[in-house]
């Protein structure tokens, strides 16, 4: 347990958080070391299932980065993602997972140290929370 | 088993040759891997067209780039990729750059990311398909709908580039709310003789057909194929089939004048244009009685003061100039950002028109007959020196509010468009786009969008004119087939995309023409309908495709393979 390295999937909005994730690496800010990012056309591409499936697949943590409210180029995209997120917390908890697997975090292009800084307090607190138990 | 060929992008020196060796040596000799070649800059075109001509020698069709962010390439290689024959969309890029060499900080694991990287990019290129590009001819006819200045513009502007132009007018004579002005703040002819000669010159031009006291009753079709239905008032009915549509229906005033507002010293700047035109000059008279002094009192109806600003500065200038009368304008912000209006408040400060700028709203009272207005000025530097001044006035001038048109609303659900700030019409990015709409092929200028002066509204005119232009030119629209696509043996028509789609591409024509889709088991002849993507009209978001219940939707360049490979998780 001591050298448990979090895995984290970060989808990424192609308008936001893709952008910022480059920028992030621009700054040569460290990304924790177990991340992998999907790069979705816009957050509302991102399916309840991928969220569970990358769950179900080994991931400790998923994150989501999407525009901020309102500030979806096609509308509600984020909104959408949203409502997907808390459905699947829904379903967390009534299998009895962590609901703080699953997280999302609004940006812009711009956000490239909160991006980072999201994916350091994700990893951190996924140390504390232990493998992921719903890993098949 | 595809075969995959390896180019690697040394990025002007920021991916070091040591590095890239490391990472590529885990993958020779790999049955998978036809060949890898180092390249420079392969984001121009010319590395492009090596890049194919390499892919051609070898006889392999994929590609996998080792380089920066994928976003640099997409734009390139989406533009120049299909004429050297080259599907974009079976090069994956693994952003080595941006992704590991400069977010890990220890070597040995950067070298280690990115081999994983590489790998992951592998198999997405392995799984990806081709996706094809094709093109929509497009007939050069445009639908203007709204004859008000910004429409005569854009009318007679595409139809100078030879663009046929239906423009659709609800009352009986072009000219909208510009006729309500007399003269411009920012030039010296007169607003009506300017919109009788554009009027004539429109009804001169063979390419314009005025479509007068007709409205638009439904819409059918996407892009290049819109089927507009309108109604002529004597309930005639008529189908024109433009390529694209311009909405520029203006906006409308309301006039609120209860209470105190209700005295007859109260006035609307339309009515005071009309007093300036009507007098004689030099005495301005009302009712018979001379006026002397006049008040105009801003920020008291519309939040956004831009137009109340210009007209009210353009009108003491007027009054000062002309009639040798007292102006004094109350505000509590004045806009001056138009072009021209900085000179135009200093010409009116020289010639002695008060400002006052005030905090609190001024209180208005009834003096023997007279409207009073006791109001604090808060311009003085320093605070002991603001003074309560009560200020008699002849007359004040007093904005109505301007708000959307009642049409707005009815219009937004026949064109598929979205409503936006204060229920006038939305621009697809205010800032980048700001005259198309949310569809493709629609746009959004003039008042509709938000008030505007003249002079603005002739501007954005314009710059409609030239993305109409620069649609319709080319005689045809190139797009790619990276879209959602519905299977119509899995739609259940519960009416979830149409509904959710920013862009109105979906629709669900139920015993249509082009619409129907029979499948083989159930009977020969059973029709019935399905939600249908239109391939030119969709963006490629992708929201439809993750809130179909029957998923039933795919998207075409971005399968759940590819998302699940993306994850590259172990199953």
């Amino acid at each position: 347990m001591v050298n448990f390295e979090p895995k984290i999937v970060a989808f990424c909005c192609d308008q936001s958080g893709y952008p910022a994730a480059d920028m992030a690496g621009g700054l040569e800010l460290n990304f924790p070391g177990n991340v992998e990012f999907v790069r979705v056309p816009c957050a509302g591409r991102i399916e309840t299932l991928y969220l569970l499936k990358a769950l179900e697949r080994g991931a400790d943590g998923v994150l989501i980065f999407a525009c901020y409210e309102e500030n979806c180029q096609f509308l509600r995209g984020n909104l959408r993602a949203k409502s997907r997120l808390s459905y699947a917390h829904r379903l967390l908890e009534k299998i009895g997972l962590e609901k703080e697997r699953i997280e999302i975090c609004h940006l812009a292009t711009n956000c490239g140290p909160k991006l980072a800084e999201t994916l350091h307090r994700k990893s951190e607190q996924l140390k504390k929370l232990g493998p992921n138990p719903a890993k098949i | 088993m595809a075969r995959i060929g390896i180019f690697i992008d040394g990025m002007g020196g920021s991916i070091p040759a040591p590095f890239r060796e490391k990472i590529v040596s885990v993958i020779r000799g790999l049955p998978e891997i036809a060949f890898s070649v180092e390249e420079e800059n392969l984001a121009s075109p010319g590395a492009l067209q090596r890049m194919a001509e390499h892919l051609k020698a070898e006889e392999v069709d994929r590609a996998v780039i080792l380089g920066g962010s994928p976003k640099l390439y997409e734009t390139s290689f989406n533009k120049f990729g299909y004429p050297v024959l080259l599907n974009p969309y079976l090069l994956t890029v693994a952003n080595l750059k941006e992704q590991t060499l400069q977010a890990v900080a220890n070597e040995e694991e950067a070298v280690e990311k990115a081999r994983k990287m590489m790998i992951k990019a592998i198999h997405l290129a392995s799984s990806s398909g081709p996706i094809e590009s094709r093109s929509l001819p497009l007939t050069p006819q445009t639908l203007v709908i709204g004859g008000g200045i910004t429409g005569i513009a854009i009318a007679l502007a595409l139809a100078r580039s030879g663009i046929q132009v239906y423009l659709l007018e609800k009352g009986k004579h072009l000219g909208g709310k510009a006729l309500e002005l007399r003269r411009f703040y920012n030039r010296p002819e007169e607003v009506q003789k300017w919109v009788e000669e554009k009027v004539s010159e429109i009804s001169r031009n063979s390419r314009i057909t005025v479509i007068s006291e007709t409205e638009l009753k439904r819409l059918d079709g996407h892009l290049g194929r819109f089927q507009a239905t309108v109604r002529k008032a004597n309930g005639t009915e008529a189908v024109l089939s433009p390529s694209a549509i311009v909405v520029a229906t203006g906006y409308e005033v309301e006039r609120n004048r209860k209470g105190i507002y209700g005295h007859r010293s109260f006035i609307s700047f339309a009515e005071m244009e009309t007093l300036l035109a009507e007098n004689e000059i030099p005495s301005l008279l009302r009712n018979g009685k001379r006026v002397e002094s006049v008040a105009f009192l801003l920020g008291e109806v519309n939040g956004d003061v831009k137009i109340d600003s210009i007209n009210a500065v353009k009108q003491s200038l007027l009054l000062q100039e002309a009639f040798q009368c007292q102006t004094v304008i109350l505000c509590k912000d004045l806009k001056v950002s138009s072009d021209g209006m900085e000179r135009l408040y200093r010409r009116a400060r020289e010639r002695g028109a008060l400002f006052i700028k005030f905090e609190e709203p001024p209180k208005l009272s009834i003096v023997n007959g007279q409207i009073q207005v006791d109001v604090k000025d808060t311009s003085a530097i320093r605070k002991e020196d603001e003074w309560p001044l009560s200020i008699l006035s002849d007359l004040i001038v007093l904005s109505d509010a301007l708000i959307p048109n009642p049409e707005t609303e009815n219009l937004c659900r026949i064109l598929g468009l979205h409503r936006g700030n204060r229920g006038f019409f939305m621009e697809d990015n205010p800032q980048l786009l700001r005259v198309r709409s949310n569809r493709r092929g629609i746009f959004v200028a003039g008042g509709c969008r938000f008030p505007q002066e003249v002079s603005e509204t002739l501007n954005e005119a314009g710059a409609t004119a030239q993305e109409v232009i620069a649609l319709l030119s080319g005689g045809i629209y190139p797009y790619d087939l990276s879209v959602a696509e519905v299977d119509p043996e899995k739609c259940a028509v519960c009416l979830t995309c149409p509904r959710l789609c920013p862009h109105s591409a979906i629709t669900v024509e139920k015993y249509a023409e082009k619409n129907i889709y029979i499948t083989p088991g159930i009977g020969e002849g059973v029709k019935w309908g399905a939600a249908r993507v239109d391939p030119v009209a969709c963006y490629g978001c992708g929201i439809c495709v993750g809130e179909c219940p029957a998923k039933a939707i795919t998207l075409r360049h971005q399968p759940d393979e590819l998302i699940y490979a993306q994850m590259n998780l172990s199953d």
